[in-house]
């Protein structure tokens, strides 16, 4: 019997042959985790009461400053004193004012195909993209930090079999969520969700991250990619070392097989109060809607803001809009201003920010009482980014662009 | 020793990919105070369950239980208030992940929705997988229990777990 790809991971972590349910002790290939309290303070807490006094294999670590940037009080500052200093005392690599983790991460090369990665927060799933493994084990990260070992049952795997190229106007946000629509939101439950086919090969590595980025919205504990010239390529322009071949084996047994013909694929839109709630853009065209935020690590790449300067480039967003243009990491940030992307969103009206993980969460750009905002964020639940008496909605860049001119949800494929 | 389950239905929570958030109130999630949380826990649900739940009560969930993004407050809370497991068609895999390693017992029962009413009392057995609903007398199989949730349900959580399991006296 063949192999999926978490389960030739997952041997090759191992060095003998497993298949899905099989439990073992696996060994991570990189442990990160972000500052956040009750989480990196934790550890070490954690590691003090099973008398432990450094982590080994520092080399494995990876640990990024990216909630709470800039600090705006004392006591945040204070949190990542702690962290900065518990790194500086174990030798780990710590990354601070570069962007969201989970995007800087496969920027510095730590997520390497056909390695398996670490981290509390299932958004590493995002990694996927590079054909990294990465799962968010949660609490028990200390497992991972004083052991370096996890215990895993080897997952499933839900295959997804692209075909056909996106049309005019949609995204691989409206993908990600057609898929939702179509299994539900517990359509990959407990499984690794593996894309590939033809269809895979037409998306770039922005929209791949994207799709990775969601595999908990169904129910997933990670997804994974086939790499191609495009992952060697995203390799070799940083120079950095690592790039591999992966992909299943032609025999591999899957728990279930979807094929998506992406030509077919049109914008959607996630409304409130959850992921699990997605509708064709044409049932909710016209709601009033007062805020845009393009970001996140689910989004916020140098595609989203292609996208959104496509629809903005000679246009305003409409008076008493707030859109938020929130690039996920420096790079991306250089990388759009050197694209003249940032002038051209500036010029419509657009708020463009620093890299920072907290307009996902309502730290900044907070929403008030009854107002309604799109947002390419990871989550709408209610409060999520401000008020509980707040409405988000979540959708792909170019359908907040065009929202944007007209403040109500509008359909993008009206500028195509 | 495995903890004996054993009390009454609390709550039915049937509706699928329940985001256990919802349990505090999401602008509750980042509250600390353990007491805090209890006073705000299920309010949209029952405003007088902190005044009905007693020691060893059961949450019963449906499929994809602990969806979204699980922060840990709610089950802080419910713990606190005496809730001693939750018995639900399937689990969402992060939340099962993350309130296992803190050692709280999560039961796979895929046809419990049918077969239970709120207060019903219902024991688990640990040993043959089962649970039995002691108003009714139906007894449903439970999925197989990993061995690694009886051990952390055992060790109380992770760190005993690790401690009687995986490290080694060199390591200290």
């Amino acid at each position: 019997m063949g192999k999926t790809i978490v389960e030739k991971i997952l041997s090759k972590n191992l060095g003998r042959s497993v298949s899905a349910g099989d439990e073992a002790l696996f060994s991570p290939d990189i442990i990160t985790a972000y500052d956040y309290p009750g989480y990196i303070d934790k550890y070490e807490e954690q590691l003090r009461e099973l008398g432990i006094k450094r982590v080994t294999n520092r080399e494995k670590y990876i640990f990024f400053i990216d909630h709470f940037v800039p600090a705006s009080s004392a006591k945040e500052q204070e949190l990542h004193q702690g962290t900065r200093r518990f790194a500086r005392e174990n030798g780990i690599k710590l990354v601070e004012g570069k962007g969201i983790g989970h995007q800087v991460i496969m920027e510095m090369g730590y997520a390497r195909p056909n390695h398996f990665i670490v981290h509390f927060d299932g958004h590493i799933s995002t990694v996927g993209a590079l054909g990294s493994l990465g799962i968010g084990i949660r609490n028990s990260m200390i497992e991972a930090i004083a052991t370096e070992q996890v215990s895993l049952v080897v997952p499933g795997t839900v295959r997804i079999e692209l075909e056909g190229s996106l049309s005019p106007g949609v995204t691989a946000r409206d993908v990600f969520h057609t898929i939702v629509r179509q299994i539900g939101p517990a359509g990959a439950r407990a499984c690794i969700i593996e894309y590939g086919g033809k269809g895979l090969k037409s998306l770039d590595l922005d929209e791949r991250m994207t799709l990775c980025n969601q595999a908990m919205f169904l129910g997933g504990v990670s997804s994974i990619m086939e790499t191609d010239e495009r992952v060697y390529s995203f390799f070799k322009e940083r120079r950095l070392d690592g790039y591999e071949e992966v992909g299943p084996d032609p025999d591999a047994h899957y728990e279930k097989i979807i094929h998506l013909n992406l030509t077919e694929v049109e914008p959607v839109i996630v409304v409130p109060p959850s992921p699990a709630n997605t509708v064709s853009i044409t049932d909710v065209l016209g709601t009033p809607i007062h805020s845009g935020y393009i970001g996140s690590c689910a989004s916020g790449r140098v595609k989203d803001f292609e996208q959104a300067a496509s629809i903005l480039r000679g246009r305003k967003v409409i008076d008493g809009f707030r859109l938020n243009a929130v690039p996920t990491s420096t790079e991306i940030q250089a990388k759009i201003s050197e694209m003249g992307i940032t002038a051209q969103l500036i010029e419509a009206g657009a708020l463009v920010s620093f890299p920072s993980c907290d307009f996902c969460v309502g730290r900044l750009g907070a929403l008030a009482d009854g107002e309604s905002a799109l947002s390419t964020g990871t989550l709408n639940i209610p409060g999520r980014m401000g008020s509980t008496k707040a409405n988000i909605y979540t959708a792909s860049a170019y359908t907040i662009a065009a929202s944007a001119i007209y403040g109500k949800i509008t359909d993008p494929r009206e500028f195509f | 020793m495995l903890p004996v389950i054993k009390g009454r239905v609390a709550w039915i929570f049937p509706e699928p990919n329940f985001d256990i958030d919802l349990i505090v109130g999401v602008s509750n999630i980042k509250i600390k105070d353990v007491e805090v949380l209890k006073s705000v826990c299920m309010k949209d649900y029952d405003s007088s369950f902190i005044n009905k739940v007693q020691p060893g009560d059961l949450i019963i969930g449906g499929e994809n239980f602990g969806y979204g993004h699980p922060h840990y407050p709610a089950f802080i809370a419910l713990r606190a208030l005496g809730i001693s497991a939750v018995i639900a068609e399937s689990f969402a895999p992060g939340f099962y992940r993350g309130e296992t390693s803190n050692g709280f017992p999560l039961i796979e029962c895929p046809d419990i929705l049918n077969y239970v009413a709120r207060w019903d009392v219902l024991t688990l057995d640990w040993e043959q997988e089962r649970i039995n609903n002691e108003n009714s007398g139906v007894s449903l199989r439970c999925l197989p229990i990993p061995q690694k949730t009886k051990d952390l349900v055992k060790h109380g959580g992770i760190l005993n777990y690790l401690r009687a399991n995986r490290l080694s006296e060199s390591k200290s």
